[in-house]
């Protein structure tokens, strides 16, 4: 492995990766369930997520020179874990495609309805394909740019909110129990905590292992802090049902800024973030594909498979599904116990299985 | 090699960027679109049908320079009968050689016949959804006159008749109180709740003035202005009553939302005119056996406007007892209302019940069901208090020394 980035690079791309797309997304599916006590879920679900996020370094710190697939095949032996790889190979392109699929939406639907999906599929995979042949040197130093520019689009947002919001729609607090925080709380678990798992490809590239738990858990958790506030700030501008009906609430939100009658339609900082993060998780679910489908075939260099499997997640981002209601049904029911089992179950498997194995050697 | 291929491949990659990011498929030329700046529905020409009334500018004459007499009017307006608000906007394409463009959309009228009648729920969605019209548009409704009407009148001071509704909104709303501009996602928001009712301001035209307060230039058209109203009342989605704009201050008062008023108190037999700078309601619920009551606590802090009669404004005791009367005038001010709305209306226009499902949400889930007949019975306490702080530039009214004849 030539390649190196160091621990702040990565505590970098985790931000920029948990944030992704759950900045758009994450309000209207937590509210759905849990209505004004959807920050509460936010904050569980990120406390949660720094568990599982706890899981997968574990598990990679145990073997300190080999990547996630080699791990498989030394756990799960040489076949079942390639073929468990394999899976992990398809969770991530997967989402690659799902994620391009998210993002086109939102140009698509906010910006230009006119033009056909395809556009904005090939420029996200003109982007991909450039990113991922340059490697996860380039990535890095690109995000570490760009990041700081989201994350200011971001807080700025929250900040220019907070003469509109009305502090008092989140209450009452608790009005019916336990059950519907915890019911808003699953779906964040799924999408985007357990979705960490793409960075067990990514975590045997930085330099020094040392810090490595500390920095990958604080960045998991200072992504979910962020993601509390928009969740917060959007049920105290919008209100709870708005929340639940709008496909881009947040979006929303920033439409409503107005200072001063000079200081309005902002609503383009959040979309500058929302492109620049999703284009991040993106990049880096492809990227770990791309690797790990080298991995799982022996290939000598993953570069030579990339153009192919461009061309596949690009497809996929608009064959997989249909229209924009099997977008959100597929991601409200069936991606939570999908991602959860490849992000938390198998790794804490894993973990388990290097225990056992530990003990008899 | 390599670095040739990838040297080829960023120029390839730039270029095609090229393409793709001026967004060259959704473009819209400046000369090719119409800013509307109102949107209004009428009732259609038959029942099923509805009319769409838009106010569109005229750029060539909009930015004409002050003092150029133009001879075309800043802007247009025209309608279009639809069986849906969507379809009619569409059958615009029939009268106007450009495409519609909403985004600059100021204000949305709904004609008071129409939100009697059939409702406005079927109207609401339409603008609730689309990307081009934003959430926070004011939305008035045209008493007793067609919203056609209404917006093909010109306004003297503003150039665009919609956008000088929309400023006749807040200024009455900021400086007397007595309205309020209503933004489309707090309808929807109120809709959905489970116990408030909508409450929407509404405007209408004032009977033609007479000629000779206009300069000889203007012609007839534009001899009558737009009044703002009270609140138009709903239940549900329709219009049950109008809270006339005497009435409609204490409705503010009620909900928390004054900003500037003038308080008229009677004073040893004169009138005196209490200035109020800022009000503070507090509302807070509270359940006895199963019966809630409401208190309402309003802080008002103001200053003397106009001293009238032998009134020695140096003593602390004249200003308690103006602090009183103010309190006196407000409080019977607010329960008139209060009476009105509960026995007349019979809707919680006043979000009575959100204030107990935030306060008391166990009692809320027996209340809930029966919320419609426990508000018309709900017991309301006010409870107001009043500060004066400056008397302005004089301290004793001159009518103290005034000769007495």
């Amino acid at each position: 492995m030539k390649e190196k980035i160091s621990s702040i690079q990565l505590a970098f791309l985790v931000i920029n990766f948990t944030i992704g797309s759950a900045l758009i997304f994450l309000p209207s599916s937590i509210v759905n369930h849990s209505k004004q006590d959807g920050w509460i879920s936010a904050i569980l679900s990120s406390l949660i997520g720094a568990v599982f996020a706890f899981i997968i370094v574990s598990l990679i710190k145990r073997f300190p020179n080999k990547n996630f697939m080699e791990i498989l095949e030394f756990l799960l032996g040489k076949w079942f874990g390639r073929l468990i790889g394999l899976f992990y190979s398809w969770f991530f392109i997967h989402l690659a495609a799902l994620v391009l699929r998210n993002g086109v939406e939102f140009v698509k639907i906010n910006f230009m309805p006119n033009t056909p999906m395809a556009v904005f599929s090939l420029a996200f995979g003109i982007i991909i394909l450039y990113t991922s042949l340059s490697g996860i040197e380039v990535i890095s130093r690109v995000n570490d740019i760009i990041l700081p520019i989201s994350l200011i689009g971001i807080w700025l947002t929250i900040i220019l909110m907070l003469p509109i919001i009305e502090p008092d729609k989140i209450s009452p607090i608790l009005a019916n129990g336990i059950k519907p925080i915890l019911r808003g709380t699953y779906p964040a678990l799924g999408f985007p905590f357990a979705e960490l798992v793409i960075f067990t490809m990514i975590i045997p590239f930085v330099n020094k292992q040392k810090n490595i738990t500390k920095i990958f858990v604080g960045s998991q958790l200072f992504a979910g802090i962020t993601l509390f506030f928009i969740v917060l700030i959007t049920i105290m501008v919008l209100n709870i049902y708005p929340t639940e009906i709008s496909l881009f609430a947040p979006f929303n939100v920033a439409r409503l800024i107005s200072i001063g009658d000079f200081l309005s339609r902002l609503e383009i900082l959040i979309s500058m973030s929302f492109i620049i993060s999703i284009g991040t998780k993106l990049t880096i679910s492809f990227y770990a594909g791309t690797l790990a489908i080298a991995q799982v075939f022996q290939l000598m260099d993953y570069r030579s498979i990339i153009i192919p499997l461009v061309i596949i997640t690009v497809s996929f981002s608009f064959l997989l599904e249909e229209d924009i209601a099997e977008v959100i049904s597929f991601a409200s029911t069936t991606w939570t116990p999908y991602s959860f089992l490849i992000g938390v179950l198998i790794p804490l498997l894993l973990l388990g299985i290097s225990f056992i194995k530990n003990d008899k050697s | 090699m390599k670095v040739k291929f990838l040297k080829l491949l960023m120029i390839i990659s730039s270029l095609t960027s090229l393409i793709f990011l001026p967004g060259c498929w959704d473009r819209t030329e400046l000369n090719e679109l119409s800013i509307v700046t109102g949107l209004g529905v009428d009732p259609g020409p038959t029942e099923s049908e509805i009319t769409v009334v838009y106010q569109i500018v005229n750029p060539s004459a909009a930015s004409g320079t002050q003092g150029v007499s133009s001879t075309m009017t800043p802007f247009m307006t025209l309608h279009t009968s639809g069986k849906t608000i969507y379809a009619a906007i569409r059958k615009s394409s029939r009268e106007v050689s450009r495409k519609l463009y909403f985004g600059h959309l100021q204000v949305i009228l709904i004609n008071s016949e129409l939100a009697e009648k059939s409702g406005i729920k079927d109207l609401l969605d339409m603008m609730y959804r689309d990307p081009e019209i934003r959430e926070d548009i004011p939305v008035a409704i045209t008493k007793g006159q067609k919203v056609d009407h209404v917006l093909s009148n010109q306004s003297i001071l503003e150039s665009n008749n919609a956008l000088s509704i929309l400023k006749h909104l807040d200024n009455t709303y900021e400086t007397e109180s007595c309205s309020r501009p209503v933004e489309l996602r707090e309808i929807i928001n109120t809709l959905t709740s489970p116990s408030a009712e909508v409450v929407l301001p509404y405007i209408a035209l004032s009977p033609y003035i007479s000629k000779s307060q206009l300069s000889e230039t203007q012609d007839s058209s534009q001899a009558s202005v737009i009044k703002a109203g009270g609140f138009a009342i709903f239940n549900n989605d329709k219009i049950v009553g109008y809270l006339e704009i005497k009435d409609a201050r204490a409705l503010n008062f009620i909900t928390d939302h004054i900003e500037k008023t003038v308080i008229v108190v009677p004073y040893k037999a004169n009138k005196q005119s209490i200035d109020l700078i800022s009000s503070k309601t507090k509302r807070k619920a509270s359940i006895k056996y199963g019966k809630p009551r409401i208190d309402l606590e309003i802080e008002i802090q103001a200053n003397v406007g106009e001293a009238n009669g032998p009134i020695d404004l140096t003593k602390v005791s004249t200003l308690a007892d103006l602090e009183k009367a103010t309190n006196r005038t407000v409080k019977k001010e607010v329960e008139d209302v209060l009476g009105k709305i509960q026995k007349e209306f019979k809707v919680d226009a006043f979000r009575f019940g959100e204030v107990i499902e935030r306060q008391h949400p166990k009692d809320w889930k027996t209340l809930k069901d029966n919320w419609e007949k426990e508000f018309v019975d709900l017991e309301v306490h006010v409870n107001v208090n009043t500060k004066i702080n400056d008397i302005g530039m004089k301290n004793k009214s001159f009518q103290l020394e005034m000769k007495k004849k």
